[in-house]
């Protein structure tokens, strides 16, 4: 198994989990499982950065929790977006495309 | 919200930490056995799945701890931690605790007792709905800033404000309650206008409010009346019946058609009220302006500030001034009703004494300093090991504080009994005549000693924070020797608290002096009258059988002719009011033949009805002329007597007697001057009279209706008391009498709650001068104790007792002297600020002021001499084996 692993900025990590919850609820594996996928296999979070991180989320309240049960039956604690995190998700992805617009630029001068 | 959310999370973390951690470890299985299924779906065996999750999962118990700090576990353990080793520590030296808590209990206590008082006078709000909107309105001029107003006036300005969404008028009465049968008892009340009831937004608990027909304001049905829950109880036993009932009142049945809820009374604001009934004027007169009796307030209208409303009012009564409805130089005023609760002087005296009060929580504050400076003396090596050991310097001081603020805390729970007795204590004694009032203890009072506690912590518990955390780590774990500990910041912090407390003695100790001595003086003030030997009584003329002005000339008369026949009377008189506090009423006055002034600058004069014996009961000299005849009667020509300040300022260096003053209306009532008395002052207020003019007329010429006053001088003035009752009920049964009491004790009774704040603030000195005197001598024990193996090597190498105590001593003078410098300044200034403010109380005193500042000088020699007395007897060898 491959694994490119990207170094996180932690901001970036923050944008990336309330992005993979903007279609929907997920427990904490189902984030990674979401991100892994979407980033096509480029970006694996470790639980060890997810789990401080979604609760630091929480706490700012952009993301609910509540226990539930998973595909397989088994108890897990599902997250979902509130409110105040789509708003949260839109500021984030605006300021990260002007960030990527700016190192672009920057790369692209000669 | 956020930090709602976070504080929430924190908490729950700190009190429900299993839960919480529960919950984190929960989710990490879930996540690791949901990781496993993966791995075996794609086709690993179970057991090796498992221990690939686990190893993909990293360390367990790291991810835990980290996700629980995240939660808000984390300070919230550190703070805990901090306050478990705060008590801990404290646990260890129960002495300073002790001394510590009730030190603090006592100056945080005394400061809450003081709040509560004033928070009773001025800050609790009125307890009606929205009261912040509720505005008294007083007219103004040149003499005084609270008139009250004619009744054509006063529905003048409730047409014609846009302000007021209500606006009513008020009286006192004192009807006599006479039921056949029964004796008659004189009840206070207010008549209103129709508004009052919808400003204060109150509704009756029984009953109904007086319909609109009810409030005509000239007839209409027969009268009615609400009652007060307190008279309903006291009168009815809170029988529901009573509604419908009738009373008798002055002579005439009003009917009861409502009850109010015990606290509509709110008699700190109206006085005591037994009922309120409508308003009501003879016919024709319900426009009148000639006569200035009502008082207003009124409800601002939703939105309006009482700034705006002031600006709209002083529109409408420019405009009043400009048709002749009001005298040039007249003016309304606004006030907030709370406010309106509170005299003048009243005001000044409770913040005055609050502040005093606080400087003994200043003094607490250095001894508990000087304390905490001591144990952190003792613990040096302590902090030096936990810096060692890598502890931040913030974290020192932090805990440091931590510690303060649980000893404050612990004195601010305690000091809540102090409050409460202290509350209980004084309502009994402020609200005597008050019954049902008290001092509460409200949230206002809770919130206020909790306030008072976390800055009385954070006061004495930074400088010795700040110290420790200053600490020299290397010298610190070099040194053993426990007399060099004490560095020089320490030092230097402790001769300051030596000073401080002394200054904020001297002030404290200059301000209750000064202000009981004040008080002192003033009741021994000659008012111009004797005011021992007289007994005084008021009544009540109403109803109609003294409607008409001959009626109660009769009545005055015959009672007078009856009260000079009790056995031990001297003198006997009737006057319209009592010169306690004030003359009942009073008028712009010209003089005859000298230019007429501007209108708005008239001057005033106070105009009392008496009997002919009055200028003798009271023993007022009369200095020219003659006093009252029963001659003087309306058959005859007008006649007045007049005060020698009215005399000396308008007819200088000439007799007053012969001469005529008058009115300011069209015909002026020209009244002839028969003599001059001396000024008659009103012994029992503090506050200036509005004007120093006076003028008294015979009874006989001036009969007004309502109530009058009785005086009586005799060698044994209290025994006369029945006799006088007795004597009142010969000439008409119906009429009560009430306030029965002697001249000294009204005078009394009406600086009482004066006298009592006196009291607190003597209780307060001496209390701030005992914890400053005990703070000096521990300040200066413990610096010797400090300096024990110095004093040791001195002695052995050939100082002399002498010398030692001359080196100690010495600086404890400076210190003193130097405290004492300051403090005097602050008492000279606290000596102007008095008598600047409260002019009538004698508080200008440089004797007083130089009595306690030696004083304080000296105790404060004396708790400083002690320990260095002992220091002095050192035995060197002792000293010296000691390090």
């Amino acid at each position: 198994m491959t694994q490119t692993k990207a170094d996180l900025l932690q901001g970036t990590l923050d944008m990336l989990i309330l992005k993979s919850l903007s279609l929907g609820p997920l427990h904490g594996y189902g984030i990674i499982q979401r991100i892994r996928q979407m980033s096509g296999d480029m970006l694996i979070v470790e639980q060890g950065s997810l789990y401080p991180a979604v609760y630091r989320i929480e706490q700012r309240g952009w993301v609910s929790s509540k226990w539930g049960t998973n595909e397989t039956g088994r108890k897990a604690k599902f997250y979902t977006l509130t409110r105040a995190g789509r708003k949260q998700l839109t500021i984030e992805e605006e300021s990260w495309e002007l960030l990527s617009l700016a190192i672009a630029r920057v790369r692209q001068a000669t | 919200m956020q930090w709602l959310n976070i504080l929430r999370a924190r908490l729950r973390a700190l009190l429900r930490r299993d839960s919480v951690i529960n919950d984190i470890e929960e989710e990490m299985l879930s996540h690791l056995e949901m990781e496993t299924r993966t791995q075996v779906e794609r086709g690993m065996k179970p057991e090796q799945a498992r221990l690939v999750a686990i190893n993909n999962f990293g360390s367990l118990s790291r991810l835990r701890d980290v996700a629980y700090d995240v939660r808000g576990g984390g300070t919230m353990e550190i703070l805990l931690q901090d306050v478990r080793y705060a008590l801990r520590s404290m646990k260890k030296s129960p002495g300073f605790c002790v001394i510590a808590v009730a030190t603090l209990a006592m100056g945080i206590g005394v400061n809450t007792a003081m709040f509560s008082v004033l928070n009773t006078f001025l800050l609790r709000p009125l307890p009606y709905p929205k009261s912040d909107q509720l505005v008294r309105v007083f007219r103004t001029s040149p003499h005084s800033q609270s008139w009250p107003h004619s009744q054509g006036n006063f529905f003048d300005y409730r047409e014609q404000n846009d302000v007021f969404e209500y606006m009513t008028a008020v009286s006192w009465i004192s009807p006599n309650l006479s039921d056949p049968g029964e004796p008659a008892e004189r009840l206070q009340g207010l008549t209103v206008s129709s508004d009052f009831f919808p400003a204060l937004g109150v509704q009756p608990v029984l009953g109904r409010l007086p319909d609109s027909e009810e409030f005509n304001l000239t007839q209409g049905p027969n009268r009615v009346a609400m009652l007060s829950h307190r008279f309903w109880l006291r009168r009815f036993g809170g029988d529901p019946n009573a509604v419908g009932r009738t009373l008798r009142l002055n002579g005439e049945p009003a009917e009861i058609i409502g009850v109010m809820p015990d606290s509509f009374e709110n008699p700190l604001l109206w006085g005591s009220i037994d009922l309120w009934m409508p308003l009501r004027f003879p016919p024709g007169l319900e426009r009148a302006r000639g006569n200035n009796w009502l008082q207003a307030f009124a409800r601002l209208k939703p939105g309006v500030s009482i700034a705006q409303a002031q600006t709209a009012m002083s529109v409408i009564a420019e405009d009043f001034a400009n048709r002749n409805l009001m005298t040039p130089g007249e003016s309304l005023r606004l006030e907030p009703l709370q406010r309106s609760m509170s005299f003048d002087v009243q005001r000044k005296v409770l913040w005055f004494t609050f502040g005093l009060a606080g400087f003994v929580l200043l003094i607490a504050c250095g001894n508990v300093a000087n304390l905490q400076l001591v144990r952190t003396g003792a613990r040096f090596r302590e902090y030096a090991i936990r810096a060692a050991l890598g502890a931040r310097r913030g974290r020192l001081v932090v805990q440091s504080l931590v510690e303060s603020l649980a000893v404050s805390l612990i004195g601010g729970g305690l000091s809540l009994l102090i409050a409460v007795s202290a509350a209980w204590f004084m309502s009994n004694r402020l609200f005597a005549n008050l019954p049902g009032v008290k001092v509460p203890l409200d949230f206002t009072v809770f919130g206020f000693a909790l306030l008072a506690s976390v800055l009385t912590g954070l006061i004495f518990g930074t400088f010795p924070a700040l110290v420790s955390s200053r600490v020299d780590v290397n010298r610190m774990l070099r040194e053993n020797s426990r007399g060099s500990t004490a560095g020089r910041s320490h030092n230097r912090l402790r001769s300051w608290l030596i000073v401080g407390e002394v200054a904020f003695a001297l002030v404290l100790l200059a301000g209750a002096g000064l202000f009981l001595r004040g008080l002192q003086r003033f009741a021994h003030f000659d008012p111009g009258w004797k005011v021992d030997g007289v007994l005084m009584a008021e009544i009540g003329t109403q109803g109609a059988r003294y409607e008409k002005d001959v009626q109660v000339t009769a009545f005055i008369n015959q009672l007078e002719e009856r009260l000079k026949t009790i056995p031990g009377v001297e003198n006997a008189s009737i006057s319209k009011t009592l010169p306690i506090y004030s003359f009942g009423s009073s008028g712009p006055f010209l003089v005859e033949g000298q230019p007429e002034p501007d209108p708005s600058r008239l001057p005033e004069i106070f105009r009392e009805p008496v009997t002919p014996q009055y200028f003798e009961t009271l023993g007022a000299q009369l200095l020219e002329g003659r006093t009252f005849t029963s001659a003087d009667t309306v058959d005859h020509p007008r006649v007045i007597v007049i005060n020698e300040t009215t005399a000396r300022t308008f007819w200088p260096g000439e007799s007053a007697v012969g001469k005529r003053i008058g009115t300011d209306g069209p015909d002026h009532h020209w009244t002839q001057v028969v003599g001059v008395v001396r000024d008659i002052e009103f012994p029992g207020s503090l506050e200036k009279p509005y004007t120093t003019f006076q003028s008294f007329s015979p009874a006989a010429q001036t009969p007004y209706g309502g109530s009058w006053a009785i005086e009586l001088r005799s060698s044994r003035p209290e025994a006369l008391a029945n006799d006088l009752k007795l004597a009142v009920a010969d000439i008409d049964p119906e009429i009560p009498v009430f306030g029965i009491r002697t001249a000294r004790r009204m005078v009394e009774q009406n600086l009482g709650s004066i006298t009592l704040l006196g009291t607190l603030l003597g209780a307060f000195a001496v209390l701030g001068l005992s914890l400053a005197i005990i703070g000096i001598y521990g300040v200066t024990s413990y610096s010797i104790a400090q300096r024990t193996g110095e004093f040791g090597i001195r002695v052995a190498l050939g100082a002399r007792s002498g010398d030692v105590l001359w080196l100690v001593l010495s600086k404890g003078v400076r210190l003193i002297m130097l405290g004492a410098a300051i403090g005097f300044g602050g008492a000279y200034a606290v000596g102007q600020f008095l008598a600047a403010e409260i002019p009538l109380l004698p508080t200008h005193d440089p004797i007083a002021l130089g009595v306690i500042t030696f004083a304080l000088v000296a105790a404060s020699l004396a708790g400083c001499y002690v320990p260095s007395r002992r220091a002095s007897r050192v035995d060197p060898m002792i000293a010296l084996r000691h390090e």
